[in-house]
Order: structure tokens, then sequence, then C-alpha cells
């Protein structure tokens, strides 16, 4: 088993269930999951696997119907308001659709939470955000509109605003959604690049098996299969790709035949 | 019973709105420089079409009283009645209509959008309250371009009776002499805390319901028609209340004419 070291533990997912009023059966159901420090770990399964709502959990957007959550030992159930706060203040979520303020600009997106959460002038929250739109690569496109830029730009957008208030804790909606092999990979460079500097512990969300793949067996980081709410398994690219789980097995194998899409014809 | 359940809901929802935000405005968190930026997005540029539908408004009015008050020969009253009615009834409730159709519409739509591209979470996200961030400085803009936007819609719906008067043979000096013998400032009061309600709840509705649209595009259309049924139900509603009030005013006080 790969998490038997508690203490590199930052972030440990336990027995959380989670629905939405309408659904007929829970999107997350007994899920048990832990993050190590400094690691990237990636998340893969089918569409409405229950990817997104999980990030929405460990992010503090969502709240569990059951079980608990744990980011750097302060469990979010039981924190106080102000404790549980803090514990927030360093994790941060990029968004499937970048989530960007449309009516500011690119710099304006990067400025925001600096000055009004940070509390910093506006002097020093432009020095910051300029620092961030260098490590983003997005020098010339400051006072760009969000629809004034490309798919792949927004996505850094929407790193570097989630990079600015230094987080400890980065989770990352598909983040590769919507974009070229060419720009995935480089959005994916530049998540492992930032990871490397600032020591965060990331969790990567993507459809994209061979992307996660052969980026986890360049970095020697875990991939966790999520399907129907569940974590079918957690283990290498090797281990996944050779899984005997006749879910990820058709998942993997692309099959059209299979328990994916049983009863979809 | 699933809708009656939603709407008591979604009333809910609603005061509690209203509550948090009145809280958040004595707690001195609102974001003036944004409320100015907000009422130059929805207020001034609602401002030419309020005039316009304000000129026809006066003269629909005028011309539809005349036509009753020949019946009695008592054009003479033409000034006063149209007035009055105008500015009590008719002008504050059809200028909130056109404004709950684009104020309302807009915003809703805004927050809508809003939320289903996450932008509202992102905010949540960054540890910083979207109703204190987005919501509150535009429930004060839409509050206070609606009631400015009503008080200059009756002026010019006043102004519109006076100009139609002349069209239809009356004489616009015995028209607007006619006024202050029937429009008293109890009219005045009525038609401005009018203005007020109607304006407050444009901005709670629409607002809460760009607030609470899920599911992408068709989420946003349901939340912008739902705002539109709804902020004509409570104008027609609070009209009505208002005018019982007023009644009930002038019957125990003996305020005047309202």
């Amino acid at each position: 088993m790969a998490y038997t070291d508690l203490d590199n533990e930052v972030v440990k997912v336990d027995a959380v269930t989670f629905d939405y009023s309408n659904a007929a059966s829970p999107v997350i159901d007994q899920l048990t999951l832990a993050l190590k420090k400094s690691e990237i770990t990636f998340l893969i399964g089918p569409s409405g696997s229950g990817k997104t709502t999980l990030l929405k959990l460990l992010a503090g957007l969502l709240e569990p119907g059951a079980g608990d959550i744990t980011i750097q030992g302060v469990s979010l159930k039981r924190a106080n308001s102000s404790e549980r706060r803090a514990t927030l203040r360093k994790v941060a979520m990029t968004f499937q659709r970048s989530g960007l303020f449309d009516s500011k600009t690119v710099l304006e997106n990067l400025i925001f939470p600096l000055q009004e959460l940070n509390r910093l002038s506006f002097e020093k929250a432009l020095a910051e955000a300029e620092k961030v739109l260098d490590l983003v690569e997005l020098k010339g496109h400051e006072s760009k509109l969000p629809h004034e830029v490309s798919g792949g730009m927004q996505k850094r957008v929407g790193i570097g605003r989630a990079l600015a208030l230094s987080p400890e804790v980065v989770f990352y909606d598909d983040p590769t959604a919507g974009l070229d092999p060419i720009t995935s990979k480089n959005i994916i460079e530049l998540i492992i690049q930032i990871q490397k500097e600032n020591k965060t512990t990331n969790l990567i969300s993507t459809s994209d098996l061979d992307l996660a793949v052969n980026i986890s067996r360049k970095i020697a980081s875990k991939i966790a299969f999520l399907f129907e709410g569940k974590i079918l398994q957690i283990g290498t690219a090797d281990e996944i790709l050779g899984s005997i789980n006749p879910v990820i097995h058709q998942f993997t194998r692309g099959l059209l035949e299979g328990p994916l899409t049983k009863g979809a014809r | 019973m699933e809708n009656s359940r939603k709407w008591v809901k979604s009333f809910g929802g609603m005061i509690l709105l209203f509550l948090q935000c009145l809280s958040l405005t004595f707690k001195g968190k609102t974001r003036w420089k944004e409320v100015i930026e907000q009422i130059f997005q929805v207020g001034v540029r609602s401002l030419g079409m309020t005039i316009t539908a304000g000129l026809f408004v006066g003269a629909i009015m005028a011309l539809q009283i005349d036509i009753q008050l020949k019946d009695f020969g008592a054009e003479s009253f033409l000034g006063g009645l149209s007035t009055s009615t105008t500015l009590r009834n008719v002008g504050p409730v059809l200028i909130a209509f056109l404004l709950s159709g684009k104020v309302g519409a807009y915003t809703s739509a805004e927050l809508g959008t809003m939320e289903v591209t996450e932008q509202l979470n992102a905010i949540k996200l960054l540890g910083a309250d979207p109703i204190e961030y987005i919501i509150l400085p535009r429930i004060w803009a839409v509050v206070i371009s609606s009631f400015l936007l009503l008080i200059v819609g009756l002026m010019v719906t006043i102004f519109g009776g006076v100009m139609f008067a002349e069209v239809i043979g009356v004489n616009a000096l015995s028209y607007v002499e006619n006024i202050p013998r029937i429009v008293t400032e109890w009219s005045i009061v009525l038609s401005v805390v009018k203005s007020f309600v109607f304006g407050v709840l444009i901005a709670v509705i629409s607002c809460y319901k760009g607030y609470s649209a899920r599911g992408g595009s068709v989420g946003v259309g349901a939340a912008v028609q739902s705002c539109a049924v709804t902020n004509l139900m409570f104008i027609i509603l609070f009209d009505f209340l208002l005018s019982m009030t007023a009644s009930v005013f002038q019957d125990l006080f003996g305020v005047g004419y309202l």
C-alpha cells in the first residue's frame, strides 16, 4: 500500500459520501484517499464518475453528507469556522472552465486575490501579479479580457490566479479539457514545473488517460481510478494499465463492450 | 407539492439574501466604487428606455381618462385625475415592469452566468464571500438605479400627459393648473414609497434568481425566466398591498386624498 506514512499525508479523505438532492445514488460513495506531501496524484475516470465533485469537496466548496476530510491534520468537519477558513486558505483549485472573472482583464484576475484577500497595496499586488504572469508565461496578454485569449491561456490564467496566494495544496479540475495535445502537454509541464518550485501537493483530475499515464511514468506519480464515486484502484501507471478490474480494463483499452457501456446502447 | 416546496424555498432564500445584504451594509461592507460602476451598467443605460416609455404612459393615461371624462363633460379634471392615477398606480407599476425586464433580466443573467461558469465558486475558493463581493454591490446598484429611474419615469409621464393634452384639444395650462386640485403631497409620498419598494423587489429577486441558477445555459435561461415572472408577480402584489395600506391610512388618519 502506497500511503502508509501517516505524517506525510497532507490530505486525507475518510469514508466520504456525498449526494446532490435530486440524485438517485451518491455521487461520492464511502470514498477513502490520501495525498502525500509534495506529490502529484492523477485522478482519472469516465465522465460522471464524480471527479469534479470530489475536488469540490476537498476544496471545501461542498459539504460531505458523511465522513471527514482532513487537510494538514485539520478536520474540516470538526474545525471551527476560523480554523476551517485558515486551513482552506492553504488550498487552491482550478476549474474545468477556468472560472475567470470575465469582466476583469488577465492582470486584474491575478491582482484580485492579492489585493482583496491578502490586503496588499495596489503596487505590491501588481508586482506579485507580474511575477505570476511571468511564471505562467502570459506577459503581453495582461490587458486582455478572458474571452480575448485562447483556451490554453485561460487555463494558464486560472492556474496563475490559484497560485497567486501561494497555496500548499492545489486541485486541478481537468486542466487540459478541450485543449489540443500540445497545449495540454504544455499545461501539465507548467503544473509540474510549479510543483517542483513550490513543493505543492497536487491532485489533477483528467479524462485524458494517455496524458496521465505518460506524465505519471515520467515523474513517478500515482494514478487513482474513480468510478461511481469510489476509488477502484490507486497505483503506478503500469499498475493501472495492467489492472484486471473490468471497469479499469475497459477504460484503459477503450473497449466498446463492458461494464462502463452496459445499458448505454 | 413539489412546486409549493420550491416556491417556499425560493421565497425564504430571497428574504435571507435581503437580510444578509442589510447586515453587511450595516457592517460597512458595501463596496461603493463597485456600486457606482454597476449603476452605470444597469441604470444609466436604461435611461433612454425609461424616458421613452414614460412619455407614452403619460400620453396613454391622458387619452384614456379624457375619453371617459367627456361622457360627463368633466374634461377640466383631466390634469388632476390623469396625474393622480399615473403617480399612484399606473406609472410606478408600468415603469417597474419595464425595469424588471431590462435591469432584472440583465442582473439575473449576469449572476447566473457567473454561477454556472464557476466564477462565484472561484471567489469562495479565494476565501471571499460572493455575497459581499458580487451580490451586495449589485443589490444596491439596482435599488438606487431602479428608484432613480422610476422617479425620472414618473416625472416624464406627467410631462407626457401635459404634451398629449394639447394634442387632444385640452389646454396645457389648464391641465397643469388642475393637477394640485386632485394630486396631494400624499400621492407623491405613495409614489416615492412604491418606487423604492419596487426597486428593492427587482434588486433582491433578480440577484437571488441569478445567484441560485444551476445547470449550465439551461439553468441560466430558467433563472432569467423565473426572475421575470417573480418580479411581475411581486410588483403587482406589493402594488396592491401598498395601495391598501395607503387607503387604510387615509381612512384612519384622514391624511388627505391619496
